[in-house]
């Protein structure tokens, strides 16, 4: 990765515009708030300005986008050429252009649930908008670092600020408890990924990934040579896969998968709702740029095709697969007898993360790709889920499946458009999930190996066992007599919104060539593809 | 939610029905064939009788859990033809239907004289391919028979050959994954069965021979005995369940189950008899087993039961509906004069002459079915009348025009069928010697 040019602090403030906007915004609702103690439009006004603060992010990443930098008196804009930020801490090019798009357009959708949701009263939505904007600014800086120091603050500044989310209703037992098990969770899961890389600094003498990675290339001669000399060749090895999977586990904790998946239900339940939606997605999305600037980004090399090898003999692909075949079936198993919804789609979204791991055990150019296609087509599907359970929730005061029998008649439009992400969620084409689903077998097929065929196997059969308890919502919607007929009050903006992922669910399972091309194009970074 | 909804999803399934059988790209194929599930079912799950729930979805997970093995094989499919060294190595054996593929420009042949890629119709040149009719001429080439082993010691060409069997072997439906289709077939309202047992169940079929048969004649030469097992036990096990039905419609059901497992059997025969005869039990079956289901609404929708037993000399009252009925019937246990026996015959005499035993056991299948036909005849409609019944009306108009055309083509197809025949074996027996390399 030569191609990399290194600024100094003041030529990258244009490329950190995005960020600052947010911090800044971050602040000014709090301002903003205390001007409007008695107004009856405190909830609009928030939420409006938090989406202009999200809205201007988007055109200063644009704009950080296109900025150019000179090498050798010749110009380029980041995404021709990756641009390292502040000495190197941070990347910029067209994975973490993505990523940050992806960011701001989950955090306006999750103010928007916010905004008619009854769970967040007027006194407190400055303050859940206000660290939504935190949190985003974690979620960007976990897409774009590059340096194992800004992994550590891009993680802890969302999970810091997560931790406060999910403990939003104070008078909530759940909530309460959710917060307390996240802390803990993710207090062990960074303590854990910091000690891996600790040893990896060790052995490498850098925190900097995008040096780390030629130089783990070089690692594996080295320690051969190391180990004829002294006869201790394991060692180096085993300290080597050691801190990988260890700032794996950071990773897996982040995107929930198994065996760092416990926090994940409890906190989805006891969370606000439209913050457990940003929660299965948002997160879920940077945890695995992180991963895949880790894993494929640093420490695999070009195959000679767009399919990678593995540098120094690290066997991090077989150790993913093993993994997301795990996550995948327990996710999909444990949400078989649940019967709060949000739980259940909290084990929905483990199993998600297994299939997502597919494309990232893959290790190849396909591979990354197709986690990029997926994160965008689960965000309309999850965040449309989780609106529905917020709509139904509002009213009933609970997320029981029994709440939804006879939802077709009692709510017709959120009802169908309950089954239309629940079907793409499955996997039934010609709806958007299916887009996603394709591309990540794709991936292991195209690696053809014995084990990856397996893990497609596994995957297909996967998605068999999840229509089970997914079509159990939808035969209580369709199929059951609700327990009263009264037709559930939905706000127009709630419609709206539903309207828009709707349509997103759908316009992307026919029309994917543009996905395609940007996940294609998002992916110039990596030196090797 | 009623009518309009009904319609809305009758209209999607038959998108998906038509989409499947026009498709000539597996990805296309795959998209319309998952297409079908969904209106399928909340036609069954919402309009269905007192077990639709389970029958939904039971039908749901059986298809889903078949089909996504099929996905599996079609993108793998899709990546094999990627491999132009293999091509390249083909291309020298001269294979007839393989040089037609190059000549005919869909194999893209560069200036250099090396295969490039495929060319797509607006001209542009890719290096795979979805195109099932250029996987065939290569399956026929023997293409996807030339890689090693891959898992479990079956090569690439029969552990694809299998994941795309099993698909089809749920729609068809092979004993032992039949069970979804009583279950569906009971539940779900008379038209629905009709479509199901019309049209959705000789898609199993269709795709065997568009994808197993096309694109992997040496897998389907291998596992041709396989079949032709399960074959027979479809054929002779699902005859004696319906022998102890005491529900019409499930003995309809399960007569369905041993019809197509004829079809199977003149699949597995690789004759052209047998062939021929089981691309006709297709069509013959899709005519007589709509009619059957009809027969079943028509005295449903009257006495609200459909307990064989609960009826009894019902001939006196309903002439006209007793006469249908065992024009369906006969039609069914293939009595000759009637579709039924055609394409029956056919399959036998196909299948005898490389699989006389299967077929010697299937026959006995045909004593068993007119075994149970006749007796549900004599049970509803002969003997005493029941006093419950003696004043149910016959026939009226609106089901007199959707039964008197059924029982008219049966007839027709029963003394005429090269209508049919002649369609379907142009391009069968061209596609059964180019599957043996002729």
């Amino acid at each position: 990765m030569n191609s990399l040019t290194i600024l100094n602090n003041a030529q990258s403030m244009p490329y950190f515009l995005p960020e600052t906007i947010l911090t800044v915004g971050a602040m000014a609702i709090f301002v903003i708030d205390l001007f409007l103690q008695s107004s009856k439009q405190r909830i609009p006004i928030i939420a409006v300005s938090s989406i202009a603060f999200l809205a201007a992010a988007a055109i200063a990443t644009y704009y950080a986008s296109m900025h150019p930098y000179s090498v050798d008196g010749r110009w380029f804009t980041p995404m021709q050429r990756p641009v390292g930020l502040f000495y190197g801490l941070m990347v910029i090019d067209p994975w973490a252009i993505l990523f940050k798009y992806l960011s701001w357009v989950i955090a306006a959708l999750a103010i928007w649930m916010a905004a008619p949701s009854l769970e967040i009263s007027s006194e407190r939505m400055g303050e859940y908008c206000a660290l939504l904007l935190a949190i985003t600014v974690g979620l960007s800086l976990m897409a774009s670092s590059s340096d194992m120091l800004m992994i550590v603050i891009g993680v802890e500044l969302v999970s810091l600020v997560s931790y406060a989310l999910a403990g939003f209703k104070k008078h909530d037992r759940k909530s309460s408890e959710a917060a307390l098990k996240y802390v803990v969770y993710g207090g062990v899961a960074s303590g854990m990924m910091l000690f891996g890389m600790s040893y990896l600094f060790g052995l490498l003498g850098s925190t900097n990934l995008v040096i780390a990675g030629p130089q783990l290339r070089q690692y594996g001669e080295r320690i051969f040579v190391m180990g004829l000399e002294s006869g201790q060749a394991g060692a180096g090895q085993l300290a080597l896969v050691l801190s990988v999977v260890l700032i794996l586990s950071g990773v897996g904790y982040k995107i929930a998968s198994v065996p760092w998946h416990m926090w994940c239900p409890d906190v989805y339940e006891g969370a606000p709702t439209p913050f457990t939606a940003f929660l299965s997605v948002g997160p879920k999305a940077a945890g695995f740029a992180l991963a895949v600037r880790i894993l494929y980004g640093a420490m695999s090399q070009s195959g000679g095709n767009d399919l990678a090898t593995v540098v120094s003999d690290i066997p991090w692909p077989v150790v993913v697969g093993v993994i997301s075949a795990a996550t995948m079936t327990l996710g999909n198993l444990a949400a078989i007898n649940q019967t709060n919804l949000k739980r259940m789609l909290a084990y929905s979204s483990i199993a998600h993360a297994g299939y997502l791991l597919m494309g990232v055990a893959a290790a190849s150019a396909t591979g990354s790709a197709s986690v990029a296609i997926y994160l965008m087509v689960y965000l309309f599907m999850n965040l449309g889920a989780f609106l529905v359970v917020g709509i139904v929730g509002r009213l009933a005061g609970s997320e029981s499946i029994f709440e939804y029998r006879g939802l077709s008649s009692r709510a017709p439009f959120a009802a169908v458009s309950f089954a239309i992400f629940l079907f793409s969620l499955t996997g039934l084409p010609p709806l958007a999930g299916f887009v996603g689903k394709f591309h990540l077998f794709k991936a292991l097929i195209d690696r053809g190996g014995g084990w990856q065929i397996a893990l497609a196997i596994i995957g297909v059969l996967n998605s068999a066992v999840s229509l089970y308890y997914y079509a159990r919502i939808v035969r209580a919607m369709f199929l059951e007599k609700p327990s009263n007929e009264e037709l559930i009050p939905v706000p127009r903006s709630y419609n709206v919104l539903l309207g828009v992922l709707v349509l997103g669910v759908v316009v992307f399972g026919i029309y994917f060539d543009g996905l395609r091309r940007i996940a294609d194009g998002a992916l110039g970074m990596f030196g090797h593809s | 939610m009623k009518v309009p909804g009904y319609m809305t999803m009758l209209l999607i399934l038959q998108t998906g029905m038509s989409g499947t059988f026009a498709a000539l790209d597996m990805f296309l194929f795959f998209v319309f064939w998952e297409v079908m599930l969904l209106p399928m079912y909340f036609l069954i799950g919402i309009w269905g009788g007192p077990r639709k729930e389970y029958a939904a979805i039971k039908f749901f997970l059986y298809t889903l859990g078949g089909s996504v093995l099929l996905l599996l094989a079609i993108i793998a499919m899709y990546y094999r033809t990627g491999d132009l060294e293999t091509l390249q190595r083909l291309a020298s054996t001269n294979h007839e239907g393989f040089r037609r593929l190059v000549t005919s420009g869909v194999l893209h042949r560069g200036t250099d004289g090396l295969l490039w890629g495929y060319q797509l119709s607006d001209g542009r040149i890719v290096a795979r391919t979805f195109n099932m009719l250029a996987m065939a001429k290569l399956g026929q080439a023997g293409f996807f028979d030339l890689v090693g082993p891959i898992l479990g010691g079956l090569t690439f060409s029969k552990l694809i050959w299998v994941f795309m069997f099993l698909a089809f072997a749920v729609k068809v439906p092979m004993v032992p994954f039949h069970t979804w289709l009583p279950d569906a077939h009971v539940e779900a309202p008379t038209p629905i069965s009709v479509i199901l047992a019309g049209i959705l169940l000789k898609m199993g079929i269709y795709g065997m021979l568009r994808m197993n048969w096309a694109m992997l004649p040496g897998a389907t030469a291998a596992f041709a005995d396989a079949v032709s097992i399960f074959a027979v036990i479809n054929i002779v096990y699902a005859a004696m369940v319906c022998l102890a039905q005491t529900d019409l419609k499930k003995l309809i059901a399960y007569s369905s189950v041993s019809h197509m497992g004829f079809s199977l059997l003149g699949m597995a025969s690789m004759t052209e008899a047998g062939m021929s005869g089981a691309v006709l039990n297709l069509f013959t079956h899709g005519i007589i087993s709509p009619m059957l289901f009809l027969i079943v609404g028509v005295i449903y929708d009257r006495t609200h039961h459909r307990e064989i037993a609960g009826f009894g000399g019902i001939a006196k009252v309903v002439p006209e509906y007793t006469a249908l009925t065992g024009l369906a019937f006969f039609a069914s246990l293939g009595l000759p004069g009637l579709a039924g026996f055609v394409s029956e015959f056919l399959v036998l005499t196909g299948s005898f002459a490389t699989l006389p035993w299967q077929t010697v056991i299937s026959a006995t299948a045909v004593v068993i079915t007119a075994a149970y036909y006749l007796w549900t005849i004599q049970r509803m409609f002969l003997g005493n009348l029941n006093p419950k019944y003696s004043r149910l009306p016959d026939l009226n108009w609106r089901e007199r025009l959707t039964l008197y055309p059924l029982g008219a083509l049966a007839l027709l197809f029963g003394f005429y069928p090269n209508v049919m025949l002649r369609l379907i074996n142009t391009d069968l027996f061209a596609l059964l010697r180019s599957m043996k390399g002729v």
